[in-house]
């Protein structure tokens, strides 16, 4: 039980791989930033679940961190592909509340454990941010190839991620059993398997000449 | 596992399951209804186009139809009552053949260029060559062709809206532009067909609002139709120029 995590672990470690190998398809576009971000996914998560399990080091306030940190990245990724002022500056906005309330919930952990109301504030700000960019490619030219571009199948991912994290996380949180049973793991691995299965679908299928916009 | 436990459990995951179907099932949806929009508005554009071509075919006809008239009366007829006169006033056999045989032969030249399928085995090219043979012939106005590079069999109905085009600028300069010479240049380039005409007309202000009287707007919507570009350059006194230029 207590090394299952490390499925999480190995699935990123594929997708990093996978990504790494399908780098000159995307290398130009705005989601080559995902190849680091990735990698640094990989070896944060890695590193800090073996501190955790072999130094018994709470590290929760690091994780808590990172997690916060990648959400910024993914509403950064959504100001570069987003094309309406109007959403770019929504993404301005969601960025600063998230910020503040993450903050908040930051420095009141006391008790040093998951950030529940910081993650969920996010994890709905960037369900609706994916919402305005499905909007957008499904009103674009490029309807009919949207198959191949990586961007839809990581859009893709966070949705489906967010979206099940987001009642995940809550009902957890109420029946109090986060992180000490096996069966709320298998929910969080399902919903990774989705994200990451996305992600490497994206990059497998996606081509070059798509991922120019 | 307590019974507490599974409880939370299955209610935590049936939740989750359920807004990923929920999600999945509108994204499915959306996605579903927009590529049936634009089904419906590539069969729009398709109906719209064949529409077009056969609206083309209809004006190229009426065109050859008038192109006849005007030649039987104008220029045959002529020939014909020259021939009669000559007769009637006695002249020289020799004459009067030779007056003959000349009808004979502007009348062969006519019926080579409204035979019906004309349009359809004949490059550009070709049809462009007829045509400014004709008005050499005619005599009236002085036109030139020049072909660059290797003629290219496009597709059967775009040639017929180039066709139009041309045909349709070339009846806006005679019968407008008092122009005496017509110079018109196709350039099949590697990847895209240039074709430039131009007379010496007296030309108009591109801005005016007289351009849509004169089929210019219909010039440019045809133009639109077979994705080609196309620049219209004409100045008082200056003459008409336009370059179309078509990616294969």
């Amino acid at each position: 039980m207590q090394y299952l995590p490390y499925l999480i672990n190995l699935l990123q470690l594929i997708t990093a791989i996978i990504a790494l190998k399908s780098y000159k398809k995307y290398k130009f576009s705005n989601e080559k930033y995902f190849l680091p971000f990735i990698w640094v996914t990989f070896v944060f998560d890695f590193t800090s679940g073996i501190i955790a399990d072999f130094f018994l080091i709470n590290i929760y306030w690091m994780y808590n961190l990172y997690i916060g940190i990648s959400i910024l990245f993914y509403f950064y990724w959504y100001y570069l592909i987003l094309e309406y002022k109007l959403n770019k500056k929504l993404v301005l906005l969601f960025s600063f509340i998230f910020t503040i309330v993450f903050f908040l919930n930051f420095i009141n952990n006391r008790a040093n454990e998951f950030l529940v109301y910081g993650f969920v504030t996010g994890a709905i700000f960037i369900v609706i941010l994916t919402g305005f960019y499905m909007y957008q490619i499904i009103n674009s030219e490029n309807t009919s190839s949207i198959k191949y571009k990586l961007s839809f199948w990581i859009a893709l991912a966070l949705i489906l991620f967010y979206v099940g994290m987001v009642p995940f996380m809550l009902l957890s949180r109420y029946f109090n059993v986060w992180g000490d049973s096996i069966t709320f793991f298998i929910i969080l691995l399902c919903l990774n398997v989705i994200l990451y299965g996305c992600y490497n679908i994206g990059f497998l299928w996606t081509k070059k000449k798509y991922n120019h916009f | 596992m307590d019974e507490k436990e599974i409880q939370s459990f299955l209610i935590t995951s049936s939740v989750v399951l359920v807004s990923l179907v929920v999600t999945m099932i509108f994204l499915f949806l959306i996605f579903q209804k927009r590529k049936n929009k634009l089904l419906i508005e590539q069969k729009e554009a398709e109906r719209h186009f064949e529409k077009e071509i056969s609206k083309a075919q209809i004006e190229i006809r009426e065109q050859i139809l008038r192109n006849i008239s005007w030649e039987l009366h104008d220029n045959i007829g002529q020939l014909l009552t020259l021939a009669k006169i000559q007769v009637q006033s006695h002249t020289g056999l020799d004459d009067v053949k030779e007056t003959l045989n000349i009808s004979l032969k502007e009348l062969r030249s006519l019926a080579k260029l409204v035979h019906p399928d004309i349009l359809k085995h004949k490059l550009l090219t070709e049809i462009i060559a007829l045509e400014i043979e004709r008005f050499n012939r005619l005599n009236v106005i002085k036109a030139k062709l020049k072909v660059i590079g290797e003629p290219v069999k496009l597709n059967a109905k775009k040639e017929l809206i180039f066709f139009r085009i041309l045909q349709e600028f070339f009846s806006n300069t005679i019968k407008h532009a008092k122009a005496s010479k017509l110079y018109v240049e196709l350039n099949y380039g590697a990847k895209d067909l240039t074709i430039m005409v131009e007379d010496n007309g007296q030309g108009f202000e591109t801005n005016e609002q007289a351009c849509s009287g004169i089929g210019l707007s219909n010039i440019k919507s045809r133009i639109k139709l077979i994705n080609a570009k196309a620049d219209f350059v004409s100045k008082p006194n200056e003459g008409t120029k336009l370059t179309i230029t078509y990616k294969y």
